[in-house]
């Protein structure tokens, strides 16, 4: 029963080679073929999906591909080369969207022990659970929803949504009042952010049409929703 | 008067875009350092030198052929996210160019902005390329509905396109390396945006020319 061939898609050769060479460490010598699609030549950076295409080929013994990318254009191309394979080689390829080192590690030692393709997908796509364990998952500063207080309902007229200059707004009127206020995309199925932020704004990702939700809670609460609604009502900009 | 959609002023095209991005190699870069990582004038230049090196060693036959021979050097030579974007619209071209007319040309240049919306996953307002792309071949479609001919429509499609682009600066970026900054993308136009524009506005003016 041959073994799942793997692909690491870096924009840097020597990152992408360094990973494998950590990775074969766990592997005593077992033969996991591995194929490198990374940087335009040993040192410069970028990516090739005609590259991907071949490592996958190599790589590629009967059992089927598992693909590690680092970020950004590594996916462009990863996803670009699936679509210059053929039906049938498409067919034996996952692309994974584990993080690169530690989901090729995890890939390559459940590989090297005979899973099929399912198997060693899903154990990279979780390669993250060894440190989340150790150091417990990232705190989130969101506000929790506050239980009490005012809250409303709008949707955004603005053509580019909630951000750049209609965020800033809110975020100061937010910031302007003593009460609490919270804003989520309801649309989205967001969660509840901190409205006096507007990088925690941006984050609800509110397009033109989105209905969004504020509540405000503490002194003041129906006083800054008021304000905040009808700023909304004359879609973010300025008080006449 | 207008011009044909002939195999040899699509070539022209693709020289006049590629003097235009050697021209401005260092404003792109300039771009992409103030909201990126500063490689999207190299990576350009790089990929049309290549673009046009491959139409001079080997002219392809006909525009499919053209179009899949440019979209694949792009990938092949770029490096960056206009790699995969720029060369799948060239890709998404190809099949759309069976005839050489303008209405074959706005439709095979529409399926491409829409290869590279499937491809990056933009949407309006993302502050990307398609910022300059999609009112481009909104524009280009109007005028030809309205009746110009495709020198006519070209321009407005490459006024509309450089519209788009200076609309880029007061948004914040939801993609590539830009959306890591934030509001501090705020103020900066797009390098995806302004060399899709510039490829606009060579198409305009080649198909504008006698």
């Amino acid at each position: 029963m041959t073994a799942v061939g793997l692909v690491v898609v870096s924009h840097s050769r020597a990152l992408a080679d360094a990973a494998i060479a950590l990775a074969r460490e766990m592997l005593h010598g077992n033969p996991v073929r591995i194929a490198v699609a990374a940087g335009l030549d040993a040192t410069t950076f970028g990516t090739d999906a005609t590259q991907v295409v071949d490592a996958i080929t190599d790589a590629d013994d009967g059992a089927g591909v598992v693909v590690l990318m680092d970020l950004g254009s590594a996916v462009l191309s990863a996803e670009l080369a699936l679509e210059l394979l053929d039906d049938d080689a498409r067919a034996r390829v996952v692309l994974s969207p584990a993080p690169l080192v530690e989901g090729l590690v995890v890939a390559a030692v459940v590989a090297a022990g005979g899973a099929e393709i399912q198997e060693v997908a899903d154990e990279a796509a979780a390669a993250l659970r060894g440190k989340l364990s150790q150091l417990g998952p990232p705190a989130v500063t969101a506000p929790s929803a506050p239980a009490d207080g005012a809250s409303g309902r709008f949707v955004v007229a603005n053509p580019h949504g909630l951000h750049a200059r209609p965020a800033a707004l809110l975020a100061h009127e937010a910031r302007s009042h003593v009460a609490i206020v919270s804003v989520r995309n309801l649309t989205s199925g967001s969660e509840w952010v901190d409205a006096s932020s507007i990088t925690q704004i941006a984050t609800l990702g509110v397009r033109t049409g989105d209905e969004v939700e504020v509540r405000a809670s503490g002194d003041q609460a129906a006083d800054a929703l008021e304000r905040i609604l009808a700023l909304a009502d004359r879609d973010f900009s300025d008080a006449g | 008067m207008a011009a044909d959609v002939e195999l040899s002023r699509i070539i022209l095209w693709l020289k006049h875009f590629a003097a235009n991005v050697a021209d401005n190699t260092q404003h792109l870069t300039d771009l992409d350092a103030a909201i990126g990582d500063a490689d999207h004038g190299t990576n350009m230049a790089r990929g049309m030198t290549a673009v046009i090196a491959a139409l001079d060693e080997s002219p392809p036959a006909d525009p499919a052929a053209l179009c899949r021979q440019v979209g694949m050097t792009l990938v092949k030579t770029v490096g960056g996210a206009s790699g995969p974007l720029y060369g799948t619209f060239f890709l998404r071209m190809a099949p759309a160019l069976p005839t050489l007319d303008a209405q074959s040309l706005a439709a095979a240049l529409r399926a491409g902005v829409e290869g590279v919306v499937a491809r990056g996953r933009a949407e309006p307002g993302d502050k990307t390329m398609v910022d300059a792309l999609l009112p481009a071949v909104d524009a280009l479609d109007a005028a030809l509905d309205s009746g110009a001919g495709i020198a006519g429509a070209l321009r407005a499609a490459a006024d509309a396109a450089e519209h788009g682009r200076d609309a880029t600066r007061d948004l914040v970026a939801r993609k590539g390396r830009a959306s890591y900054l934030g509001e501090r993308s705020i103020g900066h136009v797009d390098p995806g945006a302004t060399s899709a524009a510039m490829l606009i506005r060579s198409a305009a003016t080649v198909f504008g020319a006698q």
